[in-house]
C-alpha cells in the first residue's frame, strides 16, 4: 500500500473525472511529461479483477438482476445508477429527466455500448445547413487527424463504407453476423436501409498489448482481458505507467479556486472516505465530470470575480443541454421458432447497425438516427423471457409452457433508434436553491422538453422498426405508441449522452469555451467531457468527446511551451 | 477458469497507480468485494438451510406445487422446485418492492380462498391435480380471462414470470435450453450452416464484401 501523504506540490494539470475525456486529457498529458492528478469521485475499478465476465446467473442469488448499485444488473460494470444515495438532484415541475451517473475510476467507460462513430462533416455545421443550431467552432478536417489517431491507440472493428456523413474510420475486421441479424440485412434490402457492419471499439486483432475479443457477449461486466475499451484499463495504466499520473479516488471536487487575476488556482474537494474538505493546487484546471456534473462544479465556483459561477459570464453554463432520442420495437419472429442452437454471444453489442440515410427535406423533422438491433440465444438470467404471454400461445402452465419457453427462446428481434435531439432553450441545468448533497454541495435541477423536432422524428422510428419487423413476417408485441405519448419517446436522459451545458462556440457571448474546449474567460480552464458539444449528432458521443479531449490536451501542451499558460 | 487466458498483457491499474485518499478503501470496491453476492447460492440451497425471507410457512406450502405446475419435470429436464427456483423467488421477493410484496401476498391467499370456494379444500395443495389444473386454466391465459378471474390473472402472469426466469436460469435451465455461450470462445466464427440454412441466409455477400474474419 503506498502511504497516504496529502498532495502537496503544484500539479501541471488537475482533471476532474476518470472517464472518457478525463482519462483521455490524462493519457495525453502525462505521456507529453505533464505532472497530472486526476480527481476521481468514485472508487477504485480494475477490470482484470474487479469484473465479473463469465460469471454464471445462478452463481448468485439475483441471477444478475438489479441490485441497488447496479440498475443494469448486479454483473454490470457500472458502479452507480439512476439514484445515488445522499446524492439527490431534482427537476422543474412538469419535467420528467433522468441521470445516470458513475461513481467509479473510469466513469461511465465501464458502462457504454462501445458504440464507436465519427461525427461526420455535416455535424459540425448544422448552422449553415438547417440553422437549427449553431455551427462548431471546428470542422471535421480539424477533429479528424485525433480520430485517427483514437483508432490506432484504442482500436474497434467496422467497415469502410463511403457513406455520406458517416465517416469510415481505421478498422479493425468486423465479427460475422448472427444469423438473426443475417435476416436483419435481408430485410433492410427489401425497405432500401442501408445495413452495414457495427463499429464497435472492442478489438478483433491484438492490439499495443492488448489481446483480442473472445466473444463471450458480456462487455457489459467489463472485460478482464481488456479486449474492450475502458479508460480504466486502456487509457489510465499507460498515463500511470509514464510516473507522471496520481490518481485520487473518493475525492469529490466541490469547487474551482481561482486568484485575484480570474485564473484558476486548483480544485476544492471532499475526501468522501472522511467527509474532510481538502485542496490542490494545479496550474490548469481540465474539467470531465461529465456534461452536467461539470456545469454543476462550475456554477458552484463563485467568487467576486465570477458571481454566476466560473466562466460564466455568457450565462450560457447549463444551458443547451441535449440527449440522444430514442424508442425500442421488438417483435416476435416465427420463422426464428425452434431454430438450431449455438453460440450466438458474439460481442457485447449488435454486429451490424443502420445509419442514417434519408434526406430529410422529404421528412417533417430535421437531423437523423440510427438503428441498433437487438435479439439472439442470449444467456438467461434475471427477468428471462418475461411477458412470455405475448407469444403466441397467451401463456399458459405445464408441459407446453416449459416447451414454449424453448420454443420462443431467441426468436425475438428489436430494434432501437437513436436520434440527434436539436437543443432548445427549455433544456438545462441548473443550480436548486434549496438541496443540497450529504456534503452540502449544492445540486443540480432539471428542466427538459422535447419539441416537434424529436417527437416526429421517434414517430418515424416507430413506422420503421414496425415495418422491418413486419418484413422479417414478425408481430411486433405491442400497438403503435399515441401521440400523447411522444410515440414512445424514452425519457430525457435515459439514453445517457447528455451532450450540453458548457457549450463551446466563437462568440464569448454566447458560449462557454473556444474551439479547443478553454474556457473563453479563464485560459486555464478546460473542458473536455460532453459539455462543450454545441449539438448531438445521429451518432454516440463517445469517440468524438475523446477526440475533443485529445485535442484539448494538445493545446494545453502548446500554450504551456509558448508559457502562454 | 482454465479457459482464461494466461496472457493478461500491460500493467494493471492497481499495480500501476498510486491511490491516494481512499485509504483503506483504496484496495479496491469492485466485484470480488461484493461479499454476499457471490454467496453459491446451490450450495445454500442444497445445505437445507434455506431460511425463508419472504413467503410464510403457508405460502411455502401454496407455492411448492403451484410452482411444479407452472414448470413441471418432463423427459428433459426437473421441476421448478428441483432447480431451485422457490429459494430464488424467495430472495427476489424479498427484495421487491410494496406493491410486488402486497401483490404476491394477495394472490397467494386468493388461491386458498378460491380452493376453498371451490373444492371446499383447506388450501390450493390440498386440491387434486385435477381442481388445481381448473383453477390454473381460468387464470394462466391473460388475454382470455374473465371476471371473476382477471386480477388473478394479472397476478398469475407475474408468478409465471418470475418462476419460469428462476427455472431457465438456473444451471438446470440453462442445461434445458442448450445455451452453448458463456464461455472463453476466441475461435467464434458466426452461425454454423445449419442455422443458417433453417433461415434461407447465408454469409456469401458478407464475406465476400468484408472479408471473413479469422
Amino acid at each position: 500500500m503506498p502511504s497516504f501523504s496529502l498532495p502537496q506540490e503544484t500539479y501541471d494539470v488537475c482533471i476532474i473525472g476518470s472517464g472518457a475525456g478525463g482519462g483521455m486529457a490524462a493519457h495525453a498529458l502525462t505521456r507529453a511529461g505533464a505532472r497530472v492528478l486526476v480527481l476521481e469521485a468514485g472508487g477504485p475499478w480494475d477490470n482484470t479483477t474487479d469484473a465479473a465476465m463469465l460469471t454464471w446467473p445462478y452463481q448468485t442469488e439475483h441471477r444478475g438482476g438489479w441490485i441497488p448499485t447496479r440498475h443494469f444488473g448486479e454483473f454490470d460494470a457500472c458502479i452507480g445508477g439512476w439514484s445515488l444515495e445522499g446524492e439527490p438532484y431534482t427537476t422543474a415541475p412538469g419535467t420528467k429527466f433522468s441521470w445516470w451517473r458513475a461513481r467509479m475510476v473510469g466513469g461511465r467507460t465501464n458502462h457504454w455500448g462501445r458504440i464507436s462513430l465519427r461525427f461526420g462533416p455535416d455535424d459540425f455545421r448544422r448552422g449553415e445547413l438547417d440553422g437549427l443550431s449553431p455551427n462548431w467552432p471546428l470542422g471535421y478536417d480539424d477533429i479528424a487527424p485525433y480520430y485517427d489517431r483514437l483508432d490506432r491507440l484504442i482500436g474497434l472493428f467496422g467497415s469502410a463504407e463511403n457513406i455520406p456523413n458517416q465517416p469510415d474510420g481505421i478498422f479493425q475486421p468486423p465479427p460475422r453476423p448472427r444469423a438473426y441479424e443475417l435476416l436483419v440485412m435481408d430485410a433492410c434490402r427489401t425497405r432500401q436501409i442501408p445495413c452495414v457492419p457495427a463499429r464497435l471499439s472492442v478489438i478483433t486483432r491484438p492490439l499495443n498489448g492488448r489481446q483480442a475479443c473472445h466473444y463471450c457477449g458480456q462487455c457489459n461486466r467489463g472485460c478482464s482481458v481488456h479486449a474492450n475499451f475502458s479508460s480504466t484499463n486502456v487509457l489510465l495504466p499507460p498515463a500511470a505507467a509514464t510516473g507522471n499520473l496520481t490518481l485520487v479516488t473518493h475525492a469529490m471536487a466541490r469547487e474551482i479556486t481561482t486568484d485575484a487575476r480570474g485564473l484558476c488556482t486548483g480544485v476544492s474537494y471532499i475526501d468522501t472516505t472522511t467527509g474532510e474538505d481538502r485542496h490542490v493546487a494545479a496550474r490548469v484546471v481540465v474539467v470531465a465530470a461529465s456534461a452536467c456534473e461539470s456545469a454543476r462544479l462550475l456554477l458552484n465556483s463563485t467568487s467576486a470575480r465570477f458571481p454566476r459561477g466560473l466562466a460564466n459570464g455568457s450565462g450560457q453554463v447549463g444551458r443547451w443541454l441535449t440527449d440522444t432520442t430514442g424508442t425500442d420495437v421488438g417483435g416476435f419472429i416465427p420463422k426464428l421458432v425452434g431454430r438450431t442452437r449455438y453460440n450466438e454471444d458474439g460481442v457485447g453489442g449488435g454486429h451490424v447497425y443502420m445509419p442514417w440515410w434519408l434526406d430529410n427535406a422529404k421528412l417533417d423533422f430535421p437531423r437523423g438516427y440510427h438503428i441498433e438491433v437487438w435479439g439472439g440465444l442470449n444467456q438467461p438470467g434475471a427477468g428471462f423471457m418475461g411477458g412470455i404471454h405475448r407469444y403466441p400461445s397467451g401463456g399458459g402452465w405445464g408441459r407446453q409452457l416449459k416447451d414454449d419457453y424453448r420454443r420462443y427462446w431467441g426468436t425475438t428481434i428489436g430494434f432501437s433508434g437513436r436520434g440527434e435531439m436539436i437543443p432548445n432553450a427549455g433544456s438545462f441545468c441548473e443550480i436548486d436553491p434549496d438541496t443540497k448533497d450529504r456534503w452540502g454541495i449544492p445540486v443540480l435541477r432539471f428542466h427538459w422538453q422535447w419539441t416537434d423536432h424529436e417527437i416526429n422524428q421517434v414517430r418515424h422510428m416507430q413506422e420503421t422498426f414496425r415495418g422491418l419487423v413486419e418484413a422479417m413476417g414478425g408481430e411486433v408485441f405491442s400497438p403503435m405508441p399515441s401521440k400523447e405519448d411522444g410515440y414512445g419517446i424514452a425519457t430525457g436522459g435515459t439514453i445517457i449522452h447528455e451532450l450540453g451545458g458548457a457549450r463551446m462556440g466563437a462568440d464569448p457571448a454566447d458560449s462557454v469555451l473556444n474551439a479547443w474546449g478553454q474556457a473563453h474567460e479563464v485560459p486555464n480552464l478546460f473542458v473536455t467531457d460532453g459539455a462543450p458539444f454545441p449539438s448531438q449528432a445521429d451518432k454516440n458521443p463517445t469517440w468524438t468527446i475523446m477526440a475533443l479531449a485529445w485535442r484539448a490536451a494538445d493545446r494545453i501542451l502548446e500554450l504551456r511551451q509558448r508559457r502562454e499558460l | 477458469m482454465s479457459d482464461t487466458p494466461e496472457s493478461r498483457p500491460g500493467m494493471t491499474r492497481r499495480t500501476a497507480i498510486l491511490t491516494l485518499g481512499g485509504g483503506a478503501l483504496a484496495v479496491g470496491a469492485g466485484y470480488a468485494l461484493l461479499g454476499p453476492l457471490r454467496q453459491k447460492f446451490e450450495a445454500i440451497r442444497a445445505s437445507g438451510e434455506w431460511a425463508w425471507r419472504f413467503f410464510t410457512p403457508a405460502e411455502v406450502e401454496t407455492i411448492r406445487p403451484l410452482a411444479d405446475m407452472i414448470i413441471p419435470p418432463d423427459e428433459t429436464s426437473g421441476s421448478a422446485t428441483d432447480a431451485g427456483t422457490l429459494e430464488y423467488a424467495d430472495f427476489v421477493l424479498s427484495e421487491s418492492n410494496d406493491d410486488t410484496r402486497a401483490a404476491w401476498h394477495t394472490g397467494l391467499a386468493w388461491l386458498t380462498d378460491e380452493s376453498r370456494r371451490r373444492y371446499d379444500r383447506p388450501g390450493f395443495a390440498a386440491c387434486s391435480d385435477t381442481e388445481r389444473a381448473a383453477i390454473l386454466d381460468d387464470i394462466a391465459w391473460p388475454a382470455r380471462a374473465e371476471d371473476p378471474y382477471t386480477d388473478a390473472a394479472r397476478w398469475f402472469t407475474r408468478v409465471r414470470d418470475l418462476i419460469g426466469s428462476g427455472f431457465f436460469s438456473s444451471r438446470i435451465g440453462v442445461q434445458d435450453l442448450g445455451y452453448a455461450g458463456g464461455i472463453f470462445n476466441p475461435g467464434w466464427r458466426g452461425a454454423p450452416v445449419s442455422a443458417l440454412d433453417e433461415l434461407g441466409v447465408s454469409y456469401a455477400e458478407w464475406d465476400r464484401r468484408y472479408g471473413h474474419l479469422t
